[in-house]
C-alpha cells in the first residue's frame, strides 16, 4: 500500500534526490532515525533509476498516444473558420479557405 | 460596435458580388481566427502558468476550458450578437443599379480590411452632412440613392454578419502561434501570485522580486507537450486515447488496484505539527524540505518563514508549527531561494509515506525580527525609566 502512495507522489522533480549534496536536519535532536529527511531519501533509493526511466517512458507513451489523437482531425475544418487544425509539426498559415 | 459611413460597391453583378463576399468572408476570418486564438492562446497560457506556480490546478481539457472562458467574456451586445468585440456586419442596400452598403465592426482590424478592399468605395450621405469636397451634382446623386434605402423600413437590405453563432472550441492547432510573450505571461502571472495569498506576505515583495519568483516558476518555453500533466492526457476530443494512456500508466503506478483503494480510504495518521524538519539539497540543485505530516491543504500555498533562528510553515494564515534554534548554515540554505519543493511524510508504525507534495514559498523574516527586537528593547528601556521613578517617589514619601 505503502508503495504506491509514494508512486504516486513521486515525480521527475524528485530525480536530484537519487544523489543528493546536502541535508541539513533541523529541530528535534533527540530523533535521530526516521527523521523526513532520511525517509525522503529511502523512499526515492527505492524507487530507483527504474522508477524515474518508467515515468520517462510512460511519458514518452502518452506524447506519442497524443500525436496519434490529432491525426484524424488533421485537415478536418473547423466549424465556420476554415482553420486546418493540422498538428503535426508547425501548422500552416491559418489556411483559411472556403472552398 | 462601431458604425461607418455608408459605401458603394464596385460590383456589377450577383456573380460578382457572390465572388466579393466569398473572398471578403475569407478575410474576415482570417482576422477572427488571429483574434480569438490570441485571446485563447492567453487564456490558456494563463491557466498554464497558475498551474506551475501552485496556485490551481491545470484543467483537464484546458483548451476547452479556455474557449468557454474567452466565450463568456466576449458575450452579447444589447440587441444579441454574439462577441460584438469579434464580430463585423454588413448591410447591403440594392438600389436600382447600386450596391450599398453599411460596415459596422467590433476590432478595428475588420475595417480597415474592408476599407482596404479595392471594391469598397467611400460613399456616404446624410442630410444633415456636409458635402465636404464632393460636387453638388455627386452629391445629390447619393441622396437620391440613399434617401431611396432608408426609405425602406422593413424588409430594406440583405445582412452578413460574420459570427451568428457562438464561437468553436479550438485546439492547439489553432492557437500555437499567438502565444503571449513573456513580458505579458509574467505581467498575468504577478498579479495572480498576489491574488492567491490571503495573508499579504505577497505585497512584501518589490516587483522585480516578484518576477524572479514568477520566472523561476513558469515554463520558459511553451509548446503542446507543456499542457499534458503526467497523470492525464489533456488535449480535447481525445477521450479513447485519454483511456489508452490511463491504462499504459497502470503498471506503473499501482499494479494493484486494491492497493490504491485501501491506500485512499485508509485514514493517515497526522503530527500534531511540524516541530522538526530536514532540509536537502538535491543533485540538481533543487530544494527539498521534509516535514511531518500535518494534512496542509495541496490547493492553498504553502509559506516558509525564515528569521534569524527558526523556521515556520505556514497555510492560509495557519501555523503549522515552527523549528526553532536552526543552525545559520540551515538558515542560509533556505534563504538562497525563493521557493522549495516541501515534502509531507507520514509516520504510520515502521512505515514511511509520502503523503504530498507543495511548491512552498519561502520569505525571509530575519529583517521583521530585527524591528521586533528593536521595539521590544525599546519597551523594556522605557518600562524600566517608569519603575524606577515609581521607587524614587516611593522613598520620597
Amino acid at each position: 500500500m505503502g508503495k504506491a502512495l509514494n508512486n504516486q507522489i513521486i515525480d521527475e522533480s524528485f530525480a536530484g534526490l537519487m544523489d543528493p549534496k546536502e541535508v541539513h536536519e533541523l529541530g528535534r535532536e533527540d530523533i535521530t532515525s526516521g527523521r523526513p529527511g532520511q525517509s525522503l531519501l529511502q523512499i526515492v533509493q527505492e524507487f530507483g533509476h527504474e522508477g524515474f526511466k518508467q515515468i520517462v517512458e510512460n511519458r514518452a507513451k502518452e506524447r506519442a498516444a497524443l500525436a496519434a489523437s490529432d491525426a484524424p482531425e488533421a485537415g478536418k475544418k473547423l466549424a465556420d473558420f476554415g482553420l486546418n487544425s493540422k498538428s503535426d509539426g508547425p501548422a500552416k498559415d491559418m489556411a483559411i479557405s472556403d472552398e | 460596435m462601431t458604425s461607418a459611413k455608408g459605401y458603394r460597391l464596385k460590383l456589377n453583378n450577383i456573380i460578382e458580388l457572390s465572388a466579393w463576399l466569398d473572398d471578403y468572408r475569407t478575410t474576415s476570418l482570417r482576422h477572427l481566427g488571429k483574434l480569438y486564438g490570441t485571446l485563447v492562446a492567453h487564456k490558456a497560457v494563463e491557466y498554464l502558468d497558475r498551474d506551475r506556480m501552485g496556485i490551481t490546478d491545470l484543467p483537464d481539457d484546458v483548451f476547452a476550458v479556455a474557449c468557454s472562458d474567452v466565450r463568456k467574456s466576449l458575450g452579447r451586445s444589447a440587441t444579441g450578437i454574439i462577441a460584438p468585440d469579434l464580430n463585423c456586419s454588413i448591410k447591403f442596400h440594392l438600389v436600382h443599379d447600386a450596391v450599398l452598403a453599411t460596415f459596422t465592426h467590433g476590432n478595428d482590424e475588420y475595417l480597415k480590411a474592408w476599407e482596404a478592399n479595392k471594391a469598397v468605395v467611400k460613399w456616404g450621405w446624410a442630410a444633415d452632412a456636409e458635402p465636404g469636397g464632393i460636387p453638388e451634382q455627386a452629391w445629390k446623386v447619393r441622396e437620391k440613392y440613399w434617401s431611396k434605402a432608408n426609405s425602406r423600413k422593413l424588409g430594406g437590405d440583405l445582412q452578413f454578419l460574420l459570427v451568428d453563432k457562438p464561437l468553436p472550441d479550438i485546439g492547439w492547432g489553432a492557437i500555437w502561434r499567438y502565444l503571449p510573450s513573456n513580458e505579458q505571461r509574467i505581467s498575468v502571472a504577478v498579479e495572480a501570485l498576489k491574488e492567491s495569498d490571503p495573508t499579504g506576505l505577497m505585497n512584501r515583495y518589490s516587483g522585480q522580486k516578484l518576477k524572479e519568483m514568477v520566472l523561476r516558476s513558469i515554463e520558459q518555453e511553451v509548446n503542446k507537450n507543456s499542457f499534458l500533466k503526467s497523470t492525464r492526457n489533456r488535449m480535447s476530443g481525445a477521450k479513447k486515447i485519454r483511456q489508452d494512456v490511463a491504462a499504459a500508466r497502470k503498471p506503473s503506478v499501482a499494479k494493484d488496484i486494491q492497493e490504491k483503494i485501501e491506500a485512499k480510504e485508509r485514514k493517515p495518521a497526522r503530527a500534531s505539527e511540524i516541530d522538526h524538519a530536514d532540509i536537502i539539497v538535491a543533485s540538481d540543485n533543487k530544494i527539498f524540505v521534509a516535514v511531518p505530516y500535518v494534512g496542509l491543504d495541496p490547493d492553498s500555498r504553502v509559506f516558509v518563514q525564515v528569521s534569524d533562528k527558526h523556521v515556520a510553515f505556514s497555510q492560509n494564515g495557519v501555523q503549522y508549527g515552527f523549528v526553532d534554534n536552526v543552525k545559520r548554515s540551515s538558515l542560509d540554505v533556505l534563504k538562497t531561494t525563493n521557493q522549495v519543493i516541501l515534502i509531507e511524510i507520514e509516520k504510520n508504525f515502521d512505515e514511511r509515506l509520502l503523503r504530498a507534495k507543495h511548491m512552498a514559498i519561502v520569505t525571509d523574516i530575519s529583517l521583521q525580527d530585527g524591528f521586533g527586537s528593536a521595539i521590544n528593547r525599546f519597551k523594556q528601556i522605557a518600562n524600566t525609566s517608569m519603575r524606577e521613578k515609581e521607587l524614587k517617589e516611593w522613598e520620597k514619601h
